[in-house]
């Protein structure tokens, strides 16, 4: 068997061995790859940067909790820099499955200072898709009754002065699709001309949201496990998504070179079947 | 029909007419929504139990999937009432059960784009070749040894994003937009009789 043929009959365990490698030995020796920091996540730090103290902004969660696993350290990271900010963040979640995950954020918090009811709330799920945005957007208050934990909302102070969507500075979506930005500009951008910014997205969403950032209708995204990174760099506080840049950058060769290698091959026979 | 034509136009005066009265009628108009909308939820779950019920009274190909996909719902229904989300029988199941199952269904798609990209992505034609070509591109735009082995490599990937992409999608958005338009047309004028399951 030619060298060749042995290259393009390699065997799917050992190339999912290969990736595992790939994966595995950059996290345990870090190769220290510079991570330059793009735009868009620079916009969504800068204007949390520029928010006066006591602004009330609005966390969305969209995303379920199968997403804790790939950036559930930069949801908490975002959570702690805007209370570090003394910003009053309403959590709330247009998506059945976002109040759980929101409150797994809110305990894996490791600010102590910041009071739950005085400066961050979760309120859980409002249902109604767009129609439940708007009334949000327009009167919030008219919309619960309690928190996420049952606490009646007479008890939290946070939401004393807190009437919809026009006491709000910034509203900041994580999401995964659908609710996501279409929707956050039509409830919330375009009505009450509040800045929308992209707390998280997947690198798979971000083709749908990039039209929305060039024309400023929405400020910047932190996109994906490059965005996390990014964003863990601006803060000054490194953790995992920077070490993962190195094993991603690892795992982009893998997959080139074999890319190549089949394309190689497939050229070759291509090649060989006309010279028969 | 009626229904949806009259209080589409409701919506639509409302959002362009400042009239107090249509704007109270809309806000309750809204309300309700957010209450019909959670109703579905539940109807959702029903219409579960409908379509898996029969398929396992069937004996249908795989009925045993369906069995297990309503055993786990009824448990999770259970556990979240009767004990409430913050127990531990409901975190076990949510937490240490589906996270976990969902980040590793996610994992898992890295190693089969790493069997796809050695077995399949073919440059076989020139679009084929055009996909792959914008793929390397995009893999040395995202990761950053690509920026390490030339610079250009930023600059291609941030006007593939913002020029190549965002023109495109801009224009499926406006598209979109106007088919929305029409259908909302459609549907206040009586017109859409899909609507009304006909």
């Amino acid at each position: 068997m030619s060298l060749l043929k042995k290259l393009m009959e390699i065997d799917n365990r050992i190339l999912y061995l290969l990736m595992f490698v790939a994966i595995i030995v950059p996290m345990l020796k870090p190769i220290g790859l510079p991570i330059p920091i793009s735009q868009y996540t620079a916009e969504v730090y800068n204007k949390i940067e520029d928010l006066d103290s006591g602004s009330y902004v609005i966390y969305s969660m969209e995303l379920g909790i199968s997403s804790w696993p790939w950036a559930g350290e930069h949801f908490v990271l975002t959570l702690e820099h805007l209370l570090s900010r003394n910003l009053k963040v309403i959590c709330v979640s247009f998506s059945a499955s976002g109040p759980y995950l929101l409150e797994k954020v809110i305990q894996n918090l490791k600010t102590t200072e910041k009071v739950y009811g005085v400066d961050y709330v979760n309120l859980g799920f409002v249902s109604g898709g767009e129609a439940g945005m708007s009334s949000f957007a327009r009167d919030a208050n008219t919309l619960f009754t309690t928190d996420f934990g049952g606490t009646p909302i007479e008890e939290l102070s946070i939401l004393e002065s807190f009437t919809g969507a026009n006491d709000v500075s910034l509203f900041l979506g994580f999401t995964g699709g659908t609710p996501g930005a279409d929707e956050y500009i039509r409830q919330f951008q375009a009505p009450y001309e509040i800045p929308v910014a992209i707390g998280w997205c997947s690198s798979g969403t971000i083709p749908s949201i990039a039209p929305y950032i060039e024309s400023r209708q929405i400020l910047g995204a932190v996109v994906d496990m490059k965005g996390c990174a990014e964003y863990e760099l601006l803060r000054g506080k490194p953790g995992p998504f920077i070490a993962g840049m190195d094993s991603q950058s690892l795992v982009y060769v893998l997959v080139l070179s074999v890319l190549i290698l089949g394309n190689i091959g497939f050229f070759a026979e291509k090649r060989s079947e006309k010279n028969v | 029909m009626l229904i949806t034509a009259v209080i589409v136009s409701l919506i639509v005066f409302e959002y362009f007419f400042d009239v107090p009265a249509a704007t109270t009628v809309s806000e309750n108009v809204q309300r309700w929504a957010v209450v019909v909308m959670a109703f579905t939820l539940g109807l959702g779950a029903i219409n579960l139990f409908q379509i898996h019920g029969a398929k396992v009274l069937r004996k249908d190909k795989e009925w045993y999937l369906s069995v297990w996909l309503l055993f786990i719902m009824v448990l999770t229904i259970v556990f979240g009432i009767v004990s409430g989300p913050f127990e531990d029988s409901f975190r076990f199941l949510y937490e240490d059960v589906f996270m976990h199952l969902g980040g590793t269904a996610t994992a898992l798609q890295g190693f089969f784009i790493l069997s796809a990209a050695y077995r399949t992505f073919r440059a076989r034609n020139l679009d084929a070749a055009f996909l792959i070509g914008a793929g390397i591109l995009m893999c040395f735009y995202q990761a950053p040894f690509g920026v390490l082995i030339w610079k250009g490599f930023d600059v291609i990937g941030s006007w593939l994003f913002t020029v190549a992409v965002s023109s495109a999608f801009r224009g499926i958005i406006i598209g979109s937009a106007i088919g929305a338009m029409a259908v909302g047309v459609r549907i206040v004028l009586g017109r859409e009789k899909g609507l009304a399951g006909g």
